[in-house]
């Protein structure tokens, strides 16, 4: 119990030239649910992309299940953020979500298990119902759950969502959440996330990303963590910002009067 | 209609047209769904410069020409398959580039060069038996790719993403697939020529996208398609003595148009607006 799934290091990152990570640490143990927030463009994808092995970090380390990300794809099941990658290619939703197994050479026929699996992981995200649809005629909601289907049916240990909800609707997304809950009980899961009702409940612990990454173990938002997502006690005070306060303060007891200035990325 | 096939320069059409109909459905369904025509393009026309380095060397074009266009294609798939951003000026290039090649090489070239056209424009009548065998032994080779790489295939083409992390070798994939649209032009540019190749692997392919739900469904119909437009255009050229490549081009395209309205028509689709 509480191995460490996932230890990040002193790790830096750049696209060409300016870091967008720097120092960036944490650690995540077995059967944590992580939830990462921060403004857009504060590196949450960048960071889940170096997870999973499709970025290297200029310095420092990744290691998942004490190796490096390449060794262990099998245990991951990845649900990404990208929706414009779409391809109008003929798939049906049962054959998309078939891809999320492994590979194999010489198999073109699924086999009776295989589907049976599909099905399963379908009926979990109440996507049973179109599964001989295709893929192109989905609506985007109906897409990021064929897509967690398609991470969940491989069985993974490790779940990492990059703001698997953006399309569902509110009622959808508290399904949706309440299936990751059942999930939480054998995997870990890391959430890259902008719904911070969510902080209240699922979750165990917060990382705020915004170039630098800060963590708490508690699922809640600390003082330093407004300060570098919103700028939040700055004494400046916008129309954008009174928003994200009202929206924020119940949730960290924030006391101050419009003390909050939007700042976005770093 | 019939005594066509007491001829057997026809029937060697009818078998090479049989046989290509599967490499190119096969690299044409993938270069569709992968959104790769322009990078087809750039491969057919590359092709131009082992046409030219056959010719300068005084050998076997279709030959030379394959191999010259295996190398060239591995070159330009491992060359793109990680870059996104201005791919297309740099495929723009190698298509000039391999262009141009052939036609100084050709200029080095002595003689009197008559049936360069045919490789333009293509010779489907004048097939020879190596032909065949050779067009046999690569459809062998793309079924066999078809089979063995099918569901990476469908990862892939999908969300490259998503199939890397599932362990999928993307270099490799999108290089084989690029290797074997080379394959699939050089035959072609016997039985369409260069400049046509490239409607060959695309309407078929688009026809039959939208009337199935797999890629293997895409692959089969679009080799109906193939076939029947080969045969009908063979047919038309030998009765109205017109070329053959622009002849099946031709069909392929009325064939197109004619579905495209029909079908319109009788779904009563809305007209999608942009994007
Ligand atoms: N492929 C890329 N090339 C260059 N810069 C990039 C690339 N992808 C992202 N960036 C930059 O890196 C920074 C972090 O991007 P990232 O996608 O990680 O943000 P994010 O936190 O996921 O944002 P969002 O909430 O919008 O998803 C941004 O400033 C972005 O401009
Ligand atoms: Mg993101």
């Amino acid at each position: 119990m509480n191995e460490e799934i996932v230890s990040v290091s002193g790790v830096y990152f750049s696209y060409n030239g300016d870091f967008v990570l720097e120092n960036v640490n944490l650690k995540v143990k077995e059967k944590d649910f992580l939830m990462i927030v921060g403004p857009n463009g504060g590196g949450k994808t960048t960071l889940v992309k170096m997870l999973l092995g499709i970025l290297k970090p200029a310095k420092g380390e990744v290691k998942v299940f004490g190796t490096s990300p390449e060794n262990v794809l099998d245990k991951i099941g990845y649900v990404p953020q990208k929706m414009n990658n779409v391809n109008d290619m003929p798939l049906t939703v049962l054959e998309c979500v078939l891809t999320g197994l492994k590979s194999g050479f010489f198999k073109i026929r699924y086999t009776k298990n295989e589907i049976k699996k599909a099905e399963y992981v379908l009926s979990r995200v109440e996507m049973d119902k179109f599964k001989d649809k295709k893929m192109s005629e989905l609506s985007g909601g109906q897409v990021q759950r064929v897509y967690l289907a398609r991470a969940l049916i491989s069985s993974p240990e490790l779940l990492i969502l990059d703001e698997p909800t953006s399309n569902i609707d509110p009622y959808g997304s508290f399904c949706f959440f309440t299936t990751l809950e059942e999930i939480n009980r054998e995997k870990t899961i890391i959430m890259v996330t902008h719904n911070l009702n969510l902080l209240a409940t699922k979750i165990n612990s917060v990382a705020c990303v915004n170039k630098y990454l800060l963590y708490n173990d508690k699922p809640e938002l600390t003082k330093e963590m407004m300060e570098i997502m919103y700028g939040i006690h700055d004494e400046h005070y916008c129309s954008m910002g009174a928003y994200v306060a009202e929206e924020i303060k119940h949730l960290t007891k924030c006391e101050g009067e419009n003390c909050c200035h939007y700042k976005g990325r770093i | 209609m019939l005594e066509l096939l007491n001829y057997d320069f026809f029937l060697n059409a009818v078998y090479i047209l049989l046989f290509a109909s599967i490499v190119c459905a096969v690299a044409g369904a993938l270069i569709v769904i992968n959104r790769m025509v322009f990078l087809a393009g750039a491969v057919a026309h590359a092709a131009y410069g082992g046409v030219g380095l056959a010719f300068f060397l005084a050998q076997p074009v279709l030959p030379i020409t394959l191999a010259f266009s295996i190398v060239s294609s591995s070159a330009i798939g491992i060359y793109t398959a990680k870059k996104t951003s201005r791919i297309d000026s740099v495929i723009g290039i190698f298509w000039a580039l391999g262009m141009a090649l052939g036609i100084i090489l050709i200029d080095f070239t002595p003689g009197y060069k008559a049936d360069l056209m045919s490789y333009l424009f293509g010779s489907l009548l004048a097939v020879s038996s190596n032909d065949i065998l050779m067009v046999v032994v690569l459809s062998v080779i793309s079924i066999l790719f078809l089979f063995a790489f099918y569901r990476q295939l469908v990862l892939f083409s999908y969300d490259r993403e998503f199939a890397f992390v599932k362990g999928v070798n993307i270099v490799a994939i999108h290089t084989l697939i690029i290797i074997l649209s080379a394959v699939s032009i050089v035959i072609l540019i016997k039985i369409v020529g260069i400049i046509l190749v490239i409607a060959f692997l695309t309407i078929p392919q688009y026809l039959s996208e939208g009337k199935t739900n797999t890629l293997m469904g895409m692959i089969l119909l679009s080799c109906v398609y193939t076939i029947c437009f080969g045969i009908s255009g063979l047919i038309f050229s030998f009765y109205f003595n017109t070329t053959s490549g622009a002849s099946i081009i031709i069909i392929a395209g009325i064939w197109f148009v004619v579905e495209k309205m029909f079908l319109g028509i009788k779904n009563g689709k809305s007209e999608k607006i942009a994007t």
